[in-house]
């Protein structure tokens, strides 16, 4: 005898596979931690203190925001937490305390509770608001000026605006002389300038790699979006290596790991089927390298993650084609 | 877990971060050098990120090389506290602490953007050592 039962079909969801959205957040967050903890290594009580800050005041952001609006408490899914972690990591190693209290906000508030909350915000919550900070207090956000009175014993100026300067200006530098004096092993260990979160190579790489095996992230999304940044990086290197870096400096320098894995991979404002999803990730890596190399900033990713996050709905409209025959 | 330990936890982890970043930009922040070890002057033309240390260890300038006023003091003026001129003609105040404001004539002193033009280049057309272009010095 068959088993009958096995034919009954019910409504969607079938089946709940135990995961819920905290348990999403504190992967995220534990994925985030190596990147995280090198840089407060290097830098001290200062770092810490950025995280810290931006992690907790990200929090009460949301936990205030709900209470004015006499809404259910929601910061115990942990997205707010992310939003911070995520808003600290773009952040140097010593920044004001009003400047993260002030991004977190717009991150928590204006970039995701006045949409509904979480699943309703249309950009990534800390891209927007360090693109506003950025846009607002730039001078606060120049990695060079905030660690000036550490000494590293590596080189202290952000790879991406030397090596964008130098490109300006090949009269006075040679840039693959300067892209040389960074070695892989330097920026894959976070011996390079940046942002707390974005320069330790390795960690990110393996937060990332972590994240896709837990199924928390997409793999399509990251993949594409690094494919985006070699293939285009290549591409500008070959057309005039005088003046353009290399694939491997542009992957391994700036926010382009950071954004591959967390950035540009946020639910809310990521596409959910395989070709948006490819598109996706490939116009931002694209885009990014296109800002880096021919636009105003040095670096590219926050600015690309926002134009992409706006044509992502666009993107969803690309859809399987339905099963079955309509009539 | 059930949402109300969701929601300790959070409530846990705001508070004891909280704390931790508070102490962080207070009691435990530490104090910036004494001297200097690199310093970012910004300009319109792009920031200067000037490294003090190499300039007065590596390169073995002494203090009064460069911070030329007063000649012999213990503690050094910064460029700024002379070569930055208040708005509305007044004197800086680094200029009243020793003298009087009858006894001060500003006629002649460069402000800041000149005196480190004229401090930079000078020098290192004089030693033939170190950048003279503006965008050697003056990055993005």
């Amino acid at each position: 005898m068959y088993n009958r039962k096995k034919f009954i079909v019910s409504h969607a969801p079938f089946w709940h596979d135990g995961s819920w959205i905290a348990q999403r957040s504190y992967n995220i967050l534990l994925a985030a931690l190596p990147a995280v903890i090198l840089s407060i290594y290097y830098y001290g009580l200062p770092a810490l203190g950025v995280v810290a800050l931006s992690v907790s005041s990200a929090m009460l952001w949301e936990l205030g925001f709900t209470r004015v609006s006499k809404t259910a408490d929601t910061i115990g899914d942990g997205s707010a937490a992310v939003i911070g972690m995520m808003f600290a990591m773009l952040l140097p190693p010593v920044a004001p305390w009003w400047l993260i209290v002030a991004g977190t906000f717009l991150a928590v508030v204006i970039g995701k509770m006045i949409y509904g909350g979480i699943g309703g915000n249309p950009f990534n919550p800390a891209v927007l608001a360090y693109a506003i900070i950025g846009v607002s207090w730039w001078d606060y956000l120049n990695f060079d000026a905030a660690i000036v009175n550490y000494d590293l014993g590596f080189i202290t100026m952000f790879p991406l605006a030397l090596a964008k300067h130098a490109g300006m200006h090949t009269d006075l530098f040679n840039v693959q002389q300067i892209i040389s004096s960074y070695n892989l092993t330097d920026l894959l260990m976070g011996r390079q300038v940046g942002g707390i979160g974005a320069t330790f190579g390795l960690g990110l790489l393996l937060g990332g790699i972590y994240l896709i095996i837990r199924g928390i992230i997409r793999w399509e999304i990251s993949i594409s979006f690094l494919a985006g940044v070699g293939f285009t990086a290549l591409l500008f290197q070959a057309a005039d290596p005088g003046r353009y870096a290399g694939p491997l400096f542009h992957l391994l320098t700036g926010y382009t790991l950071l954004g591959a894995f967390f950035l540009a991979t946020e639910d809310s404002s990521s596409p959910v089927n395989f070709l948006p999803m490819l598109i996706y990730g490939a116009a931002a890596g694209i885009l990014t390298v296109l800002i880096r190399n021919i636009g105003a900033y040095p670096e590219g990713v926050i600015f690309a993650i926002l134009v992409v996050n706006l044509i992502n709905p666009l993107l969803d409209k690309i859809r399987p084609k339905a099963l079955g025959k309509v009539t | 877990m059930s949402s109300n330990k969701e929601l300790k936890l959070a409530y846990g982890i705001a508070v004891v971060l909280l704390v931790m970043g508070m102490l962080s930009y207070t009691a435990l922040s530490g104090e910036a050098p004494e001297e200097p070890l690199r310093i970012m002057y910004r300009g319109a033309a792009g920031g200067v990120l000037f490294n003090h240390q190499i300039h007065s260890y590596d390169y073995g300038f002494s203090c009064t090389d460069c911070h030329h006023h007063p000649e012999a003091a213990e503690e050094m003026l910064s460029c700024n506290a002379c070569h930055i001129f208040p708005e509305g003609g007044e004197l800086p105040v680094a200029c009243l602490e020793c003298h009087g404001a009858d006894e001060v004539d500003l006629t002649g002193v460069p402000n800041k953007t000149d005196a480190f033009h004229s401090q930079c280049i000078g020098c290192h057309e004089d030693s033939g050592a170190g950048p003279v272009e503006c965008a050697t010095c003056h990055i993005l």
